[in-house]
């Protein structure tokens, strides 16, 4: 078989089991190139409460436990493979922190560093022996923190805001900024900016045609970008059929796709918009995501000789 | 980012989809709206009474609510479990395999066509009559009533019409349902009222004033003299029996499934929201059971589904022996009798729309997963609707409508309760199989879905009690000939067929996948997480 198989996958939001499971991809898949879409970092902190006679307290899928520190590990494990950022501290810390919003931003700023750095890690260890090109874009859920710990990974690479090439012969742009929320994520742009900023990158293209477009945010009203719909108070509306859906995604992600036509869209940011659709020439994919469930969907890819020949979306 | 202190012992950031959660009351107006009350009704009095003469149908709504919690339950588990997978199509991939998951929504996609093309048929049949009727359209009324073929007719305008809704896009469709459910709540609380502050002898009085005096007793005679009689001792086993009238009434609200990630502390909300809508929906399919025999008459109603299943015309009503044909006797108001009629018409059409909705949205799964061309997920340019999927579904709603009307299809394939109850087994086989094929899965699930009574999943009680029910209704629909005939190797055959189908359409896709370059069975394929 000629060309290459390439792995997408995407929103993982801290997830170890999803993380794990996307390193092994390669070998399960036989993918030559593993990309991960941006959002990698999670939601939630789970504090570890220190109770004296080296016991702590915690609260775990909605259970309260008391447990010596020898018994903590399998406890934190489970977190940390769920998504969730197990922390040890004291009563008086965690006091600080439900008082303080500036410190627990901090602190959630350093356990998403240090989560990301040790996950490269892995990454580089695992990836190493087996050839495997990889591509890690943080998405807009992503802290500007964590770009640090990509200056010290080798073999993974985070391609925001270049034009580089994959696996020799495919050109890729890539950025894992979205459009305006109303969660006002770390990376978010207006639509003007946003369009400036692909703009830029696909300028530096030799052959758009041939190119793969690796934006977080997927095309507006694109099938790609399906999601509740939400209320001022951020609930979402319902009807008599259940929730009522709208188009979230970008219109310049949408306007650059439809001038340049590029081979593949590789999409996320939107997890219940499972899809895979044609605009235009361009293939574009958001493989959604259900790293709650410790499920890693994705997107396997077979290109050859300038052409997508055949693709899948995975449930892994 | 904002950051906050949860208040379950967690810190939460905002991010991307941290919405504010549907509350367990959003979500048990969704499942009570599925649950159609007055086409529940109307469509169980057509047959209930014919097939199971003598039987006590508001008793049998009432002992199908043990088999309807355990159904309940097990979706409200599953969905805790799997809250973002989307509904019963993961839930049998994940535990049995990819190609039961396939069957089963394969199965379940043509009962909907189905059921689809039954709702045309009760649209033009049992409710366009009577409303045509109520707005004096009196000519128009009587050849519809007497004419089987005019579905047929009616079918295509009215599936092209849906097309064209639909080609205009998700928020033109949402509207027109929100205007018909208003309109089918409106009618159906009307005619309930209607029917518990009137007495039998003024709906007699008002059916003898238009029909002639001792109209409504010459019926009852006249279906006793054609053949209609109740076997002396039949009532019990009779009642018991029309318990699969009720599972087909409390049934849809699995569709929860589907939204399950937006609801707000899913393990018990589900459960709420399931169990609530399942609870006041007995009550008014209970209760609207009881007023219809209290305000008709036991033996009215009896005479009226034998004359609907033997020889329509024989009881010489103009617009036809269904409830709903019965407005015009029910009050002499006309604003009463048209908006009631407009009501019954809305609740036949209004239904028909998430039908359409769960056949494309089904087509659009299959695709993505390569089970069908992409051509079926093609959608407009402009108003980004799936017109390639809504076409092919309105076509295939009409062929099976002309089966249904033209052929002996349905005693082939007994009835949609069969059906329906063959496909829920399965999911039950995967409730019960669950807990031990996925652990990983499952020890992750809410506490609720890994509490145990006996040592046992509770997910695993609801799916046992879940199969024998099921179990159940399959064996009455395929025993009593009244439902769908004599019950021979064709018509077991046939039923199964559907089912059947799915394996070999899925291997010769599957072949034809692979042999397009990469292997199938990596769809699934699980990643060790180590």
């Amino acid at each position: 078989m000629s060309g290459f198989h390439l792995f997408f996958a995407t929103d993982i939001h801290g997830s170890e089991t999803c993380f794990r499971k996307f390193l092994n991809a390669g070998l399960v898949y036989k993918a030559d190139v593993l990309i991960m879409g941006g959002d990698m970092t999670g939601k939630i902190l789970a504090p570890l409460v220190a109770q004296g006679g080296g016991k702590f307290s915690f609260e775990w899928l909605g259970a309260a436990y008391i447990l010596t520190e020898d018994e903590l590990p399998e406890y934190e494990k489970q977190m940390r493979m769920s998504g969730c950022y197990p922390y040890r501290t004291t009563p008086e810390e965690k006091a600080q922190l439900e008082q303080d919003p500036t410190k627990l931003k901090l602190l959630f700023a350093q356990v998403m560093r240090d989560s990301v750095t040790q996950w490269l890690a892995l990454a580089e260890e695992r990836l190493a022996p087996a050839g495997v090109e990889c591509y890690i874009t943080p998405g807009n859920d992503d802290v500007m923190d964590v770009d640090e710990a990509f200056k010290a990974a080798h073999l993974v690479h985070d391609p925001e805001g270049q034009c580089l090439v994959v696996k020799g012969e495919y050109e890729m742009i890539a950025s894992g900024y979205s459009n305006r929320t109303p969660w006002n994520s770390p990376r978010e742009m207006d639509e003007a900016a946003l369009e400036a900023y692909i703009q830029g990158m696909a300028k530096q293209l030799n052959d758009p045609h041939k190119a793969i477009f690796n934006f977080h945010c997927p095309p507006h009203d694109s099938g790609l970008d399906t999601a509740p719909k939400i209320d001022r108070t951020l609930k979402p509306i319902t009807g008599i059929t259940g929730v009522e859906m709208t188009a979230v995604g970008s219109k310049a992600v949408a306007r650059a796709i439809q001038e340049y036509q590029p081979l593949l869209g590789l999409h996320g940011h939107v997890h219940e918009s499972r899809a895979a659709v044609k605009i235009g020439k361009t293939l574009c994919v958001n493989p959604g995501s259900e790293y709650s469930e410790g499920i890693l969907r994705g997107c396997l890819l077979w290109l050859d000789k300038g052409k997508v020949r055949d693709y899948m979306l995975t449930s892994g | 980012m904002s950051v906050q202190a949860g208040s379950k012992g967690f810190f939460v950031r905002d991010a991307t989809g941290l919405v504010r959660e549907l509350s367990w009351f959003d979500t048990f107006l969704c499942a009570f709206g599925i649950l159609n009350v007055g086409l529940g009704l109307v469509q169980s009095f057509v047959y209930a009474p014919f097939v199971f003469p003598g039987g006590n149908i508001p008793v049998a709504f009432i002992i199908a609510i043990p088999g309807a919690f355990f159904l309940g339950l097990l979706n409200a588990l599953f969905t805790a479990a799997m809250p973002r997978s989307g509904g019963d199509y993961v839930w049998v991939s994940r535990s049995i395999s990819p190609l039961f998951g396939f069957a089963v929504n394969f199965f379940f996609t043509f009962s909907v066509i189905a059921a689809a093309a039954v709702n045309i048929w009760y649209f033009d049949s049992i409710f366009l009559a009577p409303a045509l009727y109520a707005f004096g359209l009196h000519g128009a009324a009587s050849w519809i009533a007497s004419t089987p073929v005019s579905a047929m007719i009616l079918a295509v305008p009215a599936l092209g019409l849906l097309v064209w809704l639909f080609s205009r896009g998700l928020g033109a469709v949402k509207k027109v349902l929100m205007v018909l459910f208003a309109l089918s709540m409106l009618g159906t609380l009307l005619w309930l009222a209607l029917m518990l502050f009137k007495t039998n002898t003024s709906f007699i009085s008002g059916f003898n004033s238009i029909q002639g005096a001792g109209a409504y007793q010459a019926l009852i005679d006249a279906a006793r003299t054609a053949g209609f009689t109740v076997k002396p001792g039949s009532g019990g086993i009779n009642t018991f029996n029309a318990i699969i009238y009720a599972f087909q009434m409390y049934s849809g609200f699995q569709m929860i499934g589907y939204f399950a990630g937006e609801i707000k502390r899913v393990n018990r909300s589900a459960m709420q929201a399931i169990m609530g809508a399942l609870g006041i929906g007995a009550l008014f399919f209970i209760g609207g059971a009881f007023l219809v025999i209290k305000f008709f008459g036991k033996d009215f109603v009896s005479a009226l589904a034998y004359f609907n299943n033997t020889a329509p015309a024989d009881s010489h009503l103009p617009l036809g022996n269904y409830l709903s044909s019965l407005v015009i006797y029910m009050t002499g108001n006309p604003l009463l009798r048209a908006l009631i009629s407009l009501g019954f018409v809305a609740t036949s059409l209004w239904i028909l729309l998430p039908q359409m909705l769960i056949v494309t949205r089904n087509l659009f799964a299959w695709s993505f997963d390569r089970l069908i061309p992409e051509w079926f997920a093609k959608v407009n340019d402009r108003t980004h609707s799936p017109v390639n999927a809504t076409i092919i579904t309105a076509v295939l709603v009409l062929i099976m409508l002309v089966i249904t009307l033209t052929t002996a299809f349905w005693s082939y394939l007994v009835n949609l309760a069969g059906i329906g109850a063959l496909v829920t087994i399965i999911v039950s086989v995967a409730a019960i199989i669950f807990p031990y094929r996925r652990k990983d899965i499952f020890e992750k699930a809410p506490k609720l879905v890994q509490s145990r009574i006996l040592g046992l999943p509770v997910l695993v009680w609801s799916g046992i009690f879940t199969l024998i029910t099921q179990a159940l209704v399959v064996v009455i629909c395929f025993t009593v000939p009244a439902i769908g005939g004599a019950v021979t190797w064709v018509s077991l055959l046939s039923s199964l067929s559907v089912f059947i189908l799915a394996f070999p359409l899925y291997g010769i896709i599957y072949a034809v996948n692979k042999n397009r370059g990469l292997d199938p069975k990596l769809a699934y394929q699980e990643l060790p997480p180590e």
